[in-house]
């Protein structure tokens, strides 16, 4: 469920952060479950393993389908407190879109993770947990509130060249004039305006994910998030495309979803398959 | 004197920090007028005293802070942004307490107009920093922002544009996702009208000098919100220059008139005395 006040907050700022959702015993089961996978995922999950911390961290990686590999994860997706407020934020009939569990010392520049044309005018959102308390200075989500909305979404357009074209590693034989005339609005990334969603384990963020966001600061000895992705039910071939675009594996759910005791997961994946048939045929 | 990527940047998120635009010699100046001032207001120093001060400041009493609203290191930001076709129509001094809530200055999104903030003493978001929505002077975001339920917030004669919860289950000041204009004595904050703002977490007697730059209207509709503009803010400064110094029967008029008599003969002054004679500021 989700309130009035809650939904114009999203629809305004592309965001909502609910705080202290998990209590810490709930988060103590949802981190151990998560370190399960990430200890194992190397050895009996390789191929849904990326290595994502470049320089900053080799081994930092990237696990796709955490989620719907472990049970005690799964139940996260179909968790009222989660599932309720997608709802509202969604309308019914909303689809999965995935998983990733990501851990280790990663910033990312400025970016949004359905970038072209008209696909902010299709919803998808994503949910964070993070394990570890994050501070603006040490590695929390950094949100432009409000540019997941045209125009301030197309006047962003500059970071996500700049994601694109350097992923934030400045050409360092340039000089330092050069160099900060090439930044987006003259600025270093850590200096853009934006909103620091500084939290707590049990906190969670749901994100539109045309917001742009970026993650800067000292990680320490890194930081461990999961997320969910969600869409709003495809009801147009304009949708579809739009997923296919940036998400094609959406029309392939994982089987321990497909094959899912749970009405609510087997609802949001049941017809997935059917939707890419049409569309690659 | 701003580079195109400052301007962008401002025209992108509607505003900008200056760093280290006055010198410390200049901010003492400013507070030595300042500290005067202050003492001469109703009661006395307002440390003690939850009450928002505000004085004009274009009088040869204040002679280093009149100055500042032609001075150079100001116009050259102002031109930058604006071309050379602005008035400078106000220089303020302000004792502030307590927090301010979401509110823009401007909510005809015809109005271009800008704020040039100095204060004279650091501030962060825990210190009553200005606190900015970036992107808030335009569509969508900006009317977007009125969906958006607020606590009752203290008046201060500012227009009430936000959603206003009466069962206390709207979002607090801090809780309206913004981004902290922390400063330093020294640095200037520019801000467009039509930007939504507010303030946190501020001590009594933070003291800040504010400048206000219009652009000349161009369109029938900007004309419209001129004026609109300009109605609502000598109301406001009126109201407030007289509690701060009415019962003390001091000259409260906004524009001295040695300003206004513009005795070195300033070709840029006259033009804008001429237009808010025009305007009827005086």
């Amino acid at each position: 469920m989700v309130e009035k006040g809650q939904l114009a907050h999203f629809e305004t700022f592309g965001f909502l952060v609910l705080r202290q959702v998990f209590s810490p015993e709930e988060m103590k089961d949802i981190i151990g479950a998560a370190d399960e996978m990430w200890e194992t995922a190397l050895t009996t999950n390789k191929k849904s393993v990326s290595f994502v911390g470049g320089e900053n961290d080799p081994g930092a990686t990237s696990f796709r389908y955490i989620v719907e590999r472990q049970p005690r994860l799964t139940k996260l997706a179909e968790d009222s407190r989660i599932y309720d407020v997608l709802k509202g934020l969604l309308g019914s009939g909303f689809i999965w879109a995935g998983s990733e569990g990501q851990r280790g010392r990663v910033s990312t520049s400025w970016h949004n993770d359905r970038p072209g044309k008209n696909q902010n005018k299709y919803t998808r959102i994503k949910v964070h947990f993070y394990i570890e308390p994050t501070t603006k200075t040490t590695g929390a989500l950094r949100v432009i509130p409000g540019s997941h909305r045209s125009p301030f979404h197309e006047s962003l357009e500059p970071l996500m060249s700049h994601h694109i074209e350097n992923n934030d590693s400045i050409n360092s034989d340039k000089n330092e004039i050069d160099r900060v005339r090439l930044l987006p609005f003259g600025v270093e990334g850590a200096d853009i305006p934006c909103f620091a969603f500084e939290s707590n384990p049990g906190d969670v963020i749901f994100f539109h994910q045309n917001l742009f966001h970026a993650v800067y600061g000292g990680l320490g000895e890194g930081r461990r998030y999961i997320a969910m992705k969600f869409a709003a039910q495809p009801t147009t071939n304009e949708h579809i495309q739009f997923i296919k675009a940036h998400t094609e594996y959406v029309f392939h759910p994982h089987e321990d979803f497909l094959n899912s005791n749970s009405p609510r997961i087997r609802g949001m994946v049941e017809n997935l398959e059917a939707l890419g048939a049409k569309v690659l045929n | 004197m701003l580079t195109e990527q400052q301007i962008t940047q401002f025209n992108t998120f509607g505003f900008l920090i200056l760093r280290n635009v006055l010198n410390a010699k200049e901010i003492q100046k400013l507070n030595v007028e300042f500290e005067t001032k202050l003492t001469r207001t109703t009661g006395g120093k307002s440390k003690n005293k939850e009450e928002r001060m505000s004085w004009p400041s274009l009088g040869p009493d204040t002679p280093f802070t009149s100055a500042l609203l032609e001075s150079p290191s100001v116009t050259g930001i102002v031109s930058s942004l604006f071309g050379d076709d602005y008035f400078g129509i106000s220089c303020n001094a302000s004792s502030l307490c307590g927090e301010t809530n979401w509110h823009p200055d401007a909510d005809n999104l015809h109005m271009k107009g800008l704020k040039v903030l100095c204060y004279l003493q650091p501030l962060n978001g825990n210190s009553g920093a200005l606190r900015v929505i970036p992107g808030s002077h335009i569509n969508a975001l900006h009317d977007d922002i009125k969906s958006v339920q607020m606590d009752e917030p203290k008046h201060d004669g500012l227009t009430q544009l936000a959603l206003v919860s009466n069962s206390k289950s709207g979002f607090k000041i801090e809780e309206i996702p913004a981004t902290i204009c922390s400063v330093n004595p020294g640095d200037l904050l520019v801000f467009d009208f039509r930007l939504w703002h507010a303030s946190k977490g501020g001590s009594n007697d933070r003291r800040m000098i504010s400048m206000i730059f219009i652009k000349n209207a161009k369109t029938p509709e900007e004309e419209i919100a001129v004026n609109e503009s300009v109605l609502k803010s000598q109301k406001n400064r009126a109201h407030r220059a007289k509690a701060a110094f009415g019962k003390r029967n001091e000259q409260v008029s906004e524009y001295h008139p040695n300003w206004v008599a513009n005795l070195g003969n300033n070709p840029r002054r006259q033009r804008w005395i001429n237009w808010m004679r025009e305007k009827k500021y005086f």
